[in-house]
């Protein structure tokens, strides 16, 4: 039971870190929680709770940086957003045209003001400063 | 009156966490793994949880100030982190710091209490 609450605390706190320091830390913080119990009395819940919240003694692993988006989740939030903001504005851009073409009008909705801004911008750069 | 306790505690921990990275790498001229680290430091009267004291010992290793060794023989293997060249050298700079600082400060609060 004592030893399933050990590995619950430490599971939660390496689940933030890095894969290359996962294992260590996961084996150094056991024994160093199995020492303060022995040479202290106490008992897991205590030195558990001198420990703190696993997040936070994550983030006190990672040079106390306060992460947005933490490195667990960094690489996934930028291949999501590398996808969706181009076809976020290829949605607004094609329903823009769409209601052009049926309307005849050429009030293009706010949201995608910036959209053309980027899309002239990215051309700019595209075409003459290769 | 709670607000002059916060500026107490945040400025006695800035104060205290030069001294801590100066007691622990004259500490581990002797090898110690981490909670053995804690509780030397705290028998010298620098307490300190574990929740600071084992990620900065993964700092300074970081920084090559110490190296560090997994004694693996026992039954529970433990890390044991010891102090490199570049430690030593850097020891020896923040004692002549503190040093030199003490002195001075001294001076100061023995004509401020003199006053």
């Amino acid at each position: 039971m004592n030893e399933n609450l050990k590995n619950a605390y430490i599971s939660e706190v390496i689940k933030y870190l890095p894969l290359s320091l996962k294992e260590d830390i996961r084996m150094e913080l056991s024994a160093n929680i199995d020492a303060q119990m022995e040479n202290e009395n106490m008992s897991l819940e205590d030195v558990l709770l001198d420990l703190g919240h696993p997040k936070q003694l994550a983030y006190s692993y990672l040079d106390n940086k306060e992460y947005v988006i933490g490195p667990r989740y960094k690489e996934s939030y930028y291949q999501t957003l590398k996808l969706l903001i181009p076809l976020i504005w290829t949605i607004i851009i094609a329903l823009d045209l769409i209601s052009f073409i049926f309307t005849g009008d050429y009030s293009f909705s706010e949201i995608s003001k910036p959209s053309y801004i980027c899309c002239i911008h990215l051309c700019y750069h595209r075409f003459y400063h290769r | 009156m709670s607000d002059l306790k916060t500026i107490i505690e945040q400025t006695k921990t800035e104060m205290r966490r030069g001294l801590i990275v100066l007691s622990t790498l004259a500490l581990l001229k002797n090898p110690h793994y981490g909670y053995s680290l804690v509780q030397t430091l705290e028998e010298k009267g620098i307490p300190i949880d574990g929740n600071t004291l084992y990620p900065l010992l993964r700092r300074l290793e970081k920084q090559r100030l110490l190296k560090s060794e997994w004694e693996v023989e026992v039954s529970k293997p433990r890390k044991y982190y010891k102090i490199t060249e570049e430690g030593l050298q850097v020891v020896n700079e923040l004692i002549e710091s503190w040093k030199s600082s003490k002195k001075s400060i001294q001076t100061i609060i023995g004509d401020y209490e003199n006053e």
